[in-house]
């Protein structure tokens, strides 16, 4: 029996691994520490994978888990503040592209991290303004100003490159 | 802006070529496994191992080194010397090598009073060797695995640590323990999962050692297919070694005034040098209520994934030093959000050579006899710039009872080398 529970997580990690990187990978905004979240979510996911399984939607789930540890480690977690880099990293060709998502990615890094999260999974997740209060655990106008916020934000820090580019 | 620019932009950010993963789903399911017994009944265990251990005092012989070329009695020891790891692996398969696992820490290996952790990984792909030395009569964390052998109850009948007393849950190990070869002439088991294989041992009398392999998910390969490897790795495992971590500091007298050295983590050198990458002291008097539920030592450690802090009752005071081969860097979280429930912790940061030591103190949240503190503000803590020397950042009306003081008498006595060559072997005052 526990065998078949263990099966069944590690199909379902297995499958939606590369979705569980590239939202933690957004909400952090670095490797590194998108695959700490993700290490944190999936054992927190493996403890509560009972109820996970009787969820309408696991993906649901297990988004929730991400989103809060996420919060919750930037809240307790010194060591999440301090990032140990290699000095000398493998850094790809630079290119028209790779500076435009260099420009995304430090407009991103600026926003609060609720805003972000918030800006995550209403258009990355696509998940309405009220799927997304509930997730986030407010009220559905904050999620509305935390949006309008979040775009002005990034329309004031991109809005020149976006211009040039188009 | 558009939604549609929005979700352009974040779609080409994630869909990126990502790095190789470093996420370790054996550890996730092993980890995961392991909160669960502890859920189901092994918590309360847990945390009087807790209070137990941070409790102990090290007799201050036991802190300092043993004298070179004088082997220990191997398994007759009641403590482990955390400065000094007992055991090391003797015969690592190919394509293995020394590095710790992600998942048991990521700090390197631990060595504390209690018991030794050391891995080996594969250099390409998943899988890794875990061992685990108990010193005699300790039961761990992995208690819940060896109860299930019979021999491993009836050598700990009598002990009085609750983690020693329970019974398998039946979580991690689903099989019955399989009576395996003699190693060394005494008596091991196989205790198998569907996930990874486990080879438990009695190096000595009433002493266990465990060695547990995980497979990538990725093999076919049968789980009994380790077996064989185990028990080699096991057979040639060396115990009562004597060689010393090495630390870049000393500790002044005022620190280590009853505190007790809790666990050292640490690396291994190309070369075979132990450097330690940090230490964790802990004062004698912690207790831990409310919601905590880690094993770890750290009293504000919480599993609850809505972010509740444990409650801290009475003074607590945990030092961590941790240091690391690579650059610093501080990440400041640019929000303040409503309630000031982002913690910043009491830390400081020194730069030495190619190597950044970060100090913290505990507590950095929550509450202590119900009373919340001022901690530092984010933006105090955001002043902070490596390479620069040394920062501090406590603020002195933080009624933490004696840690301010003894944080600044640690500050005082520390002394740095960025050479390894130079670093001591006694962190401690002798």
């Amino acid at each position: 029996m526990r065998g078949a529970r263990d099966a069944e997580y590690t199909e379902y990690v297995q499958s939606r691994m590369l979705w569980l990187r590239r939202v933690a990978y957004l909400l952090c905004q670095d490797w590194q520490s998108a695959d700490d979240l993700v290490q944190s979510a999936i054992t927190r996911l493996y403890t509560h994978w009972g109820k996970a399984r009787d969820a309408t939607s696991i993906d649901a789930y297990v988004r929730t888990i991400l989103v809060r540890s996420f919060f919750s480690e930037r809240r307790s977690a010194w060591s999440r503040r301090v990032l140990l880099v290699d000095r000398h990293l493998d850094a790809p060709g630079r290119s028209a592209d790779h500076d435009a998502r260099l420009d995304v990615q430090a407009a991103l890094t600026t926003l609060p991290p609720r805003q972000r999260a918030t800006l995550v999974l209403r258009f990355y997740c696509d998940l309405s303004v009220e799927e997304t209060s509930r997730e986030l655990g407010c009220t559905v106008g904050t999620v509305k100003s935390q949006t309008a916020k979040g775009l002005e934000s990034l329309r004031r820090a991109l809005g020149p490159i976006m211009a040039e580019e188009s | 802006m558009s939604d549609h620019d929005m979700r352009t932009l974040l779609r080409d950010l994630a869909d990126r070529p990502e790095p190789a993963s470093t996420i370790d789903l054996a550890a996730a399911r092993r980890t995961g496994k392991r909160r669960l017994w502890l859920r189901n009944g092994g918590i309360t265990a847990a945390v009087a191992a807790i209070v137990l251990s941070v409790a102990v005092v090290i007799p201050r012989e036991l802190a300092a080194p043993a004298p070179s070329g004088n082997p220990t009695a191997t398994g007759s020891k009641d403590h482990f010397n955390p400065f000094i790891p007992d055991a090391a692996f003797g015969y690592v398969p190919p394509g293995y090598e020394l590095k710790p696992v992600q998942g048991l820490s990521s700090q390197g290996f631990t060595s504390t009073a209690n018991e030794l952790t050391l891995s080996v990984k594969q250099t390409s792909g998943g899988g890794s060797i875990t061992l685990d030395v108990l010193h005699k009569g300790d039961c761990g964390n992995v208690s819940m695995d060896l109860n299930l052998i019979p021999a491993y109850r009836a050598s700990h009948a009598g002990s009085k640590d609750p983690a020693c007393r329970g019974l398998g849950s039946g979580v991690v190990v689903t099989n019955p323990p399989v009576r395996a070869p003699d190693v060394a002439g005494r008596p091991a088991y196989w205790l198998n999962t569907p996930d990874w294989s486990m080879l438990a041992w009695q190096y000595a009398p009433g002493a266990w050692a465990l060695l547990e392999a995980f497979t990538p998910s990725t093999s076919r390969a049968p789980i009994t297919a380790d077996r064989p490897v185990l028990l080699k790795v096991a057979r040639t495992v060396k115990f009562g070694q004597t060689k010393p971590i090495m630390f870049p500091f000393k500790l002044s007298g005022a620190i280590a005034s009853g505190w007790t050295p809790n666990s050292v983590f640490f690396t291994v050198t190309p070369s075979g040098q132990y450097l330690a990458n940090m230490l964790e002291e802990t004062a004698p008097a912690v207790a831990v209520r409310g919601q905590g539920t880690s094993t770890t030592p750290n009293p504000l450690a919480t599993e609850d994934a809505a972010g509740a802090y444990a409650e801290v009752a009475g003074p607590v005071n945990l030092l961590t030093i941790i240091a690391s081969t690579k650059p610093y860097d501080f990440t400041c979280a640019p929000e303040n959000p409503p309630g000031n429930s982002l913690i910043v912790p009491i830390t400081s940061v020194r730069q030495i050579g190619g190597v950044s030591w970060l100090f913290q103190t505990d507590p950095k949240s929550a509450k202590l006899n119900g009373k919340s503190y001022d901690l530092p503000t984010v933006d105090q803590a955001c002043n902070q710039q490596p390479g620069d020397g040394l920062r501090v950042n406590v603020r002195l009306d933080v009624p933490l009872d004696h840690t301010v003081p003894s944080f600044t008498a640690l500050l005082d006595g520390l002394s740095f080398s960025a050479d390894p060559q130079t670093w001591t072997t006694t962190p401690l005052p002798g």
